[in-house]
């Protein structure tokens, strides 16, 4: 699973984000889509009910995507598209709450487990008769799979040992009934595409630097949802993002790229130009002097992880491992399935997960949502409190001790739903101020001896294994790295990733600072990308471990570049 | 253009790694594409798109024509194998059109560099089987088409699908059912290192309505109707649509109450659209010069490229006497869409006469040679060798009736019952979605499953066939032919080449247009059978519009 390159600048919005959902409620009956879906639902429920095998449990999601995208490179637009559609996810299950036809079968890789499904586009128009024809072709294929699977699990759990795990396959739920307002997609595509071409001209008048692009993504996601339950759900959200990404190159080929990202629920949350262009310029200034940076040999020390840096660490080794399906496979490195009750930061940390946050201070939050793809309503769930681990991430697929779901069933449509992380925030108690936890790094530097430490400024994302096969670890992908000197000088260095294990580095952060910044991302895992936040003050770990990153063998360019835009052509 | 000739002046005057060597031929290509599509469902539309893109492709060759840098696959190197491409602004910005073209013309050179290493390295330990150079010689040429027509509105094809898609509400037996539509304006763009360079209008257009039925016995049933134009209104403007769609209906409607072909052994007449399908699904293959590369893998590790069998059979015969086949880059009216006026070599449109009374004369090639044939024919289209428009002629053509006459001559010599006729062919490129669960409806030789086929009895009867298969269907086909008719068919389809870039996002609606022209065809024997497959048992609901 990994954490790519979406990731938010610390920026102050200039206007406060309005709550999207405004408007009012328009009755279930009312939606032509909502209304297909459930007509459809109950004829199919009561049509198989006379089936041998009936189906226990039949849920349809359509999610409709509305969007807008405009990119340039150096200036110059490089596409502009406008998109709409619409998929379903339908989840039929045979069997009963203790045991159905999704149950993992063993010996099945995770490629194979979960890699079934595939979104299926239906009308974009409200045309009932048109969306029931889909529903009804999907059921059947849907009940037909669920049935071939059926028969295998039941005979996977005799031949097998027993699940360490006793819970069943899915938790009763309550039934919802919402229907929100769907908001209007605010871009205007001629002002996009002056704006990306103006945010990457600048990178024209460097030779040196290899790509420099800009991209805006306007985004309406709606869903529309029904289940068996009884459950009747129209929810939507909106996405403004913009990304900024430039790459260069050191003599001895390593790449050098940084990213700029920027996210809103609305337009006016996004940065104005004067800010975006004052952003390129450092970043520009960063990419040139990466350039000639020193090169970091394979290193373990005291460091600090700054905002945006510890969010993404804090997603990727103790997020991945909070999410409870993990714990209930055996393929799974099930890091945390026994600490309940036991510590695992310093007792001033607390870690929960919130979809109803909708932002952290005035930055908004890409992991919101009001219901998760499984039709339950989003919960806080705290993970970590004063240091003790308390809980997981649920869905409806219940492991032993947890039994119900706390709204975190997630999933990209076409993808089976699973437990995945929505804000991910941390809290200090007793936070240090920058200099002091500069002061403290400085401290554990000389305490152990070390030449220097090292700050982690940007990162690009990140990824984690929680399996058993494989070694249970992290490595996060720093972009811009300084080595801090006892005597409190930085440098700028390139060249290294960090990784580690999560018990050992979780059991070595040891305290945070007061500046909390928001990493904003898409997170991919086996349920497909799901929008997700991290919001984390920056944090010192007494031992870090960074080992060499990959690197291009490539020499930079032969020639020159052909043409400044100054020069006589 | 500019753009593209002020970069590959300073490539040929100035690119040089060092002590290695300078490239001896460089090309760019630049498609600037335009594009729609849409489906419908139902009467209803899915998700549509509209798109422009300009891509860049660059070929870049060093070592020498006998021995360069290409037809070499390695496996240590296969992250490298892929053509060098960029996508380009949308914008006549010339220092940003440079700027792209220069980082990806320095890609492609460290590329090249090192699978000529690597290529040299190879034959230090193996040699090739046969001794080619690896790029044929062909003159400079210059080619220039003015701009061409531009896209409908969208909304004009949405209509249009929608509407096709909505006379499946009249037909209760189709379980799934669609329509599609596609158009494509182009603008290719061309230099090399040799002094060519071109620009040329690719426009396509293209509508496919396809539907599925399911038997009493479980059987999915599946056609389509297709069309295919040089502009939108070329299909827009065909009135007979929904006429065809409707027959499509009624001919589905009654194969699902027909019996499927039990083994059959004997003549077939291919008749219209299922005559033009067989040689493109199985000719067409054929007549295609492609050559495999020397790999360098592993001792452990097999790799093998499929090769053409007909490679192996320059002067041999390949079908029966009397019959010829020609593909004719150079038609480009009278309904002829696979023509153009240049290939994607800037190598210039011709006639090339494929086989001639049953003997195989040649292949078609690009400039990457093959043994047994010198230069190129004009037939590169995107990253392949394809055929353009492809002719199938018989020194003698008979009537209807006379074809009739000599099926029922074969049936009587064979003491047989009847014969069969096939008036259409399925194509894998038109296909709903699979119904319930079913693998079937695919074919498991060369040739689709026949959509519409009879038994033909000597009182002149004829019965409907639900579906057949073809079994064992060989290279030595066409020696079967013992007659065809005195009127060809034309037909236009989508031919996937390797590599293809003619890709639209529409399901079904990619690859080069072909246009084949082909007589009826009279075999004097084939095998036919009940498709296999395990059947999907039937929808447990029924169709919710229909039901209520």
């Amino acid at each position: 699973m990994n954490f790519p390159a979406t990731h938010a600048r610390r920026w102050t919005p200039a206007v406060l984000a309005v709550l999207v959902f405004a408007g009012f409620p328009l009755k279930a009956q009312e939606d032509v889509v909502l209304q297909a879906m459930r007509t459809e639902l109950d004829r199919s429920m009561e049509a198989f009910r006379h089936e041998e095998v009936p189906p226990y449990f039949l849920s349809y999601e359509i999610t409709e995507t509305r969007g807008f995208i405009a990119a340039a490179k150096f200036g110059a637009l490089t596409s502009s598209d406008e998109g709409h559609m619409r998929t379903l996810d339908v989840d039929l299950r045979v069997g009963d709450y203790e045991l159905d036809n999704t149950r993992r079968l063993r010996d099945q890789r995770v490629f194979f487990a979960t890699a079934a499904a595939e979104p299926v586009q239906v009308p974009v128009e409200d045309d009932a008769n048109a969306l029931r024809a889909v529903l009804w072709s999907q059921t059947d294929r849907h009940y037909k799979r669920a049935l071939e699977r059926f028969t295998r699990v039941e005979t996977d759990v005799q031949v097998k040992v027993e699940t360490a795990d006793k819970a069943g396959d899915f938790s009763p739920a309550p039934a919802f009934t919402v229907v929100e307002a769907i908001p209007r997609l605010e871009a205007d595509p001629s002002q996009w595409r002056r704006r990306v071409e103006r945010y990457t001209t600048p990178f024209a008048d460097y030779g040196e630097i290899y790509d420099g692009r800009a991209r805006f993504e306007a985004e309406v996601e709606t869903r529309w949802f029904v289940n068996s339950d009884g459950s009747a759900l129209r929810s939507s959200r909106t996405a403004y993002r913009l990304f900024v990404s430039a790459r260069t190159k050191a003599d001895d080929g390593m790449e050098l790229p940084l990213n700029l990202s920027y996210f809103a629920l609305n337009p006016a949350g996004l940065p104005d130009d004067e800010t975006v262009e004052n952003d390129v310029s450092e970043m520009i200034a960063t990419l040139l002097a990466l350039r000639e940076a020193p090169l970091v040999e394979p290193y373990t020390g005291p460091a600090i992880l700054a905002g945006e840096a510890s969010g993404v660490f804090f997603h990727e080794i103790l997020g991945h491992r909070v999410e409870g399906h993990r714990q209930k496979s055996e393929e799974e490195g099930q890091t945390f399935r026994k600490q309940v009750g036991e510590r695992l930061l310093p007792e001033s940390f607390s870690v929960y997960f919130d979809p109803t946050a909708w932002h952290y201070g005035n930055t908004d939050l890409a992991g919101a949502y009001r219901f998760d793809n499984e039709g339950i309503e989003a919960q806080r769930v705290t993970v970590i409190e004063n240091g003790i681990f308390r809980n997981f991430l649920m869905s409806r697929s219940p492991i032993d001790g947890f039994a119900s779901s706390n709204g975190h069933g997630r999933r990209e449509p076409g993808h089976r739903t699973v437990s995945r992380q929505s804000n991910l925030i941390v809290e200090v108690a007793q936070p240090l101020s920058r200099q002091e936890l500069n002061a403290r790094l400085i401290a554990d530097i000389e305490k152990e001896g070390k030449p220097f430490g090292l700050r982690f400024e940007q990162i690009r994302g990140g990824f984690t294994t929680t399996g058993r096969i494989m070694p249970n670890s992290f490595n996060v992908t720093p972009l811009v790295v300084y080595r801090v000197y006892p005597d409190g000088s930085e440098e700028l260095v390139r060249g290294v990733d960090l990784i580690g294990t999560p018990l050992t580095t979780l059991s070595r952060v040891v305290a945070g600072d007061d500046q909390v910044a928001v990493f904003n991302g898409i997170c991919g895992a086996e349920s497909g990308g799901v929008p997700v936040s991290a919001a984390s003050p920056s944090i010192l770990v007494s031992q870090i471990e960074v080992q060499k990153k990959a690197k291009s063998q490539d020499r930079p360019p032969l020639l020159p570049p052909p043409l400044q835009p100054d020069d006589p052509e | 253009m500019r753009a593209m000739r002020d970069e590959l002046s300073r490539t040929v005057a100035e690119l040089r790694m060092e002590e290695l060597e300078a490239p001896y031929f460089v090309s760019y290509i630049v498609r600037d594409t335009e594009r729609m599509g849409t489906q419908a469902s139902f009467g209803a539309l899915l998700p549509s798109l509209a798109r422009r893109s300009r891509m860049l492709t660059v070929e870049l060759r060093v070592g020498d024509s006998s021995f360069d840098n290409t037809n070499f696959l390695s496996l240590s190197l296969i992250d490298r194998s892929s053509p060098t491409t960029a996508l380009l602004p949308l914008e006549d910005d010339i220092v940003e059109l440079r700027r792209q073209i220069w980082l990806a013309t320095d890609t492609a050179y460290k590329k090249a560099l090192e699978s000529l290493a690597a290529k040299r390295a190879a034959f230090t330990s193996q040699t090739a089987s046969e001794q080619l150079d690896d790029l044929s010689p062909a003159e400079p040429h210059i080619y220039l088409e003015e701009p061409d027509r531009r896209l409908p509105p969208l909304s004009e094809v949405q209509a249009l699908v929608r509407r096709l898609s909505g006379l499946f509400s009249e037909m209760p037996h189709v379980v799934e059912s669609g329509a599609r539509a596609a158009v494509r304006h182009r603008r290719t763009y061309y230099v090399n290192s040799e002094g060519s360079s071109f620009i040329r209008n690719d426009p396509a257009a293209y509508l496919n309505v396809v539907a599925q039925t399911q038997a009493p016995d479980g059987s999915v049933l599946s056609d389509f109707v297709a069309a295919f134009g040089a502009s939108w209104d070329e299909i827009a403007g065909q009135e007979d649509l929904t006429g065809r769609v409707n027959a499509m209906g009624q001919a589905l409607a009654a194969r699902q109450s027909a019996a499927a072909i039990e083994d059959y052994i004997g003549p077939v007449l291919f008749e219209g659209q299922a005559a033009a399908e067989l040689i493109a699904q199985l000719l067409a293959p054929r007549m295609v010069g492609t050559r495999a590369p020397l790999v360098d893998a592993p001792p452990n590790i097999s790799f093998n490229v499929p090769e053409n069998p007909f490679r192996n059979k320059l002067g041999a015969r390949v079908m029966a006497r009397g019959f010829s086949v020609t593909d004719d880059a150079r038609l480009r009216s009278d309904g002829f869409l696979g023509g153009y006026g240049v290939d994607d070599e800037a190598v210039p449109a011709g006639a090339t006469s494929l086989v001639e009374n049953g003997v195989l004369k040649t292949l078609l090639t690009t400039r990457n040679p093959i043994r047994g044939v010198n230069g190129s024919t004009g037939n590169r289209r995107g990253r392949g060798v394809a055929p353009s428009n492809l002719l199938l002629t018989s020194r003698r053509g008979l009537s209807r009736d006379e074809m009739i006459a000599e099926l029922m001559l074969l049936v009587e010599e064979r003491q047989a019952e009847f014969g069969v006729i096939i008036r259409r062919l399925g194509n894998s490129g038109y296909r709903p979605a699979p119904a319930s669960g079913s693998n079937v409806s695919g074919s498991k030789s060369d040739v689709e499953n026949a959509t519409l086929a009879y038994k033909v009895y000597p009182d002149g009867h004829e019965e409907l066939i639900q579906a057949a298969e073809f079994s064992a269907v060989g290279d030595s086909v066409f020696k079967e032919i013992v007659a065809a008719s005195d009127s060809p068919t034309l037909y236009t389809l989508n031919y996937p080449p390797p590599g293809s870039d003619f890709q639209t996002g529409i399901p079904g609606f990619w690859g080069n247009l072909v246009s084949v022209s082909v007589p009826d065809l009279l075999f004097d024997e084939m095998i036919l059978r009940k498709p296999s497959g395990n059947l999907p048992l039937p929808p447990v609901a029924g169709h919710p519009f229909f039901e209520e």
